[in-house]
């Protein structure tokens, strides 16, 4: 991990353990320095003073993480299936008669459906145009929810499941840590976990 | 059924068959069982048993002689971090696939198994910490 001089008046763990601990596990497009910040945003909550307090903190940062990478995952997921609910409702749009719906679905609801997905006004011409019709965004995103209902809910177990963890480890970091445990004492813990919630999310 | 001369002439055959021969080959076989590895204790791991005694070390304050606890509570550390980066590259197999919902089914399995290892793991860490 590198550091910055502001982060390590803050805390700076010992070069062995960071060798122990190695590069964090990161997927995809995700970014070490984002790692990195909510790392730090974790420390300056906890104060660890110890090996153990660093092993909390680092639980805390990868629960944190992991939260934010399903997010993400979910939020891919409701958008995969509101394009799907979308595209079958796009033929709606199509001049009245046969004719002019399958030309429509050949040559124009492709485009539509592509723009629909990464440009805002169209997005918003097509839902008004789509409301019109009777179906409504929430009529849209909910169809959206009930098609990927299975792999959503496995998903927001899985978060639920980190977030008990997050907050185990939190306590546990309490038990180790007088200092943070009067904290912890003293407010709510949704106010202690506040303090790095943003720099992970 | 096999006729008794099919029978004798498959055992002749499975004679002269001794499986891979080459080093490479037999490698390659040695992990056809092997899926995250989690299985195995990582305390029996060569490849992390350094890190275990140094984390143990750290536990027991620089001491020379890590306590029975230290060494439990390290070796649960290093099986958490696995457990981490495994699902990390699950994850990322997931998204080299292309992150299509349909393969969210598998890797939601592959995830539910590498979760009862790291309910152990972190509970195994939390009762070697409060006895150290």
């Amino acid at each position: 991990m590198s550091h910055t001089p502001s982060e390590i008046s803050v805390y700076k763990p010992a070069n062995e353990f960071i060798q122990i601990l190695g590069k964090p596990a990161l997927v995809g497009s995700e970014k070490l320095e984002d790692y990195e910040r909510t790392f730090y945003s974790v420390a300056s909550a906890i104060e660890p003073t110890d090996v153990i307090g660093c092993m909390l903190t680092k639980d805390v940062t990868d629960w944190s993480w992991e939260m934010r990478r399903e997010r993400i995952i979910k939020a891919a997921i409701i958008k995969h299936y509101q394009k799907e609910v979308v595209a079958e409702l796009l033929p709606l749009l199509a001049t009245p008669g046969q004719l002019g719906a399958t030309t429509y679905r050949i040559f124009q609801a492709d485009d539509d459906l592509a723009d629909w997905a990464i440009n805002p006004e169209t997005r918003a011409e097509i839902n008004a145009a789509l409301a019109a019709k009777g179906h409504n965004e929430s009529s849209i995103l909910a169809q959206a929810y009930m098609r990927g209902g299975t792999q959503i809910d496995a998903i927001d177990r899985r978060i639920a499941s980190y977030e008990r963890r997050r907050n185990t480890a939190l306590k546990e970091a309490g038990y180790w840590n007088e200092r943070l445990l009067r904290r912890l004492e003293q407010a709510a813990p949704e106010v202690i976990e506040g303090e790095f919630t943003e720099a992970a999310e | 059924m096999a006729s008794d001369r099919q029978t004798i002439a498959n055992r002749n055959n499975a004679k002269k068959s001794t499986g891979p021969r080459s080093e490479a080959a037999r490698g390659r076989l040695r992990l056809h069982a092997l899926r995250h590895g989690l299985a195995v204790a990582v305390g029996t791991d060569p490849a992390f048993r350094d890190d275990i005694a140094k984390l143990a070390k750290m536990l027991s304050h620089g001491e020379q002689q890590a306590s029975e606890f230290a060494r439990e509570a390290a070796e649960a550390e290093i099986d958490l971090l696995r457990i981490r980066k495994i699902r990390a590259l699950q994850f990322e197999a997931y998204f080299t696939n292309g992150a299509a919902p349909s393969h969210l089914a598998e890797l939601n399995d592959k995830l539910a198994k590498l979760d009862r290892y790291e309910r152990r793991a972190l509970s195994r860490r939390k009762n070697a910490l409060r006895d150290l």
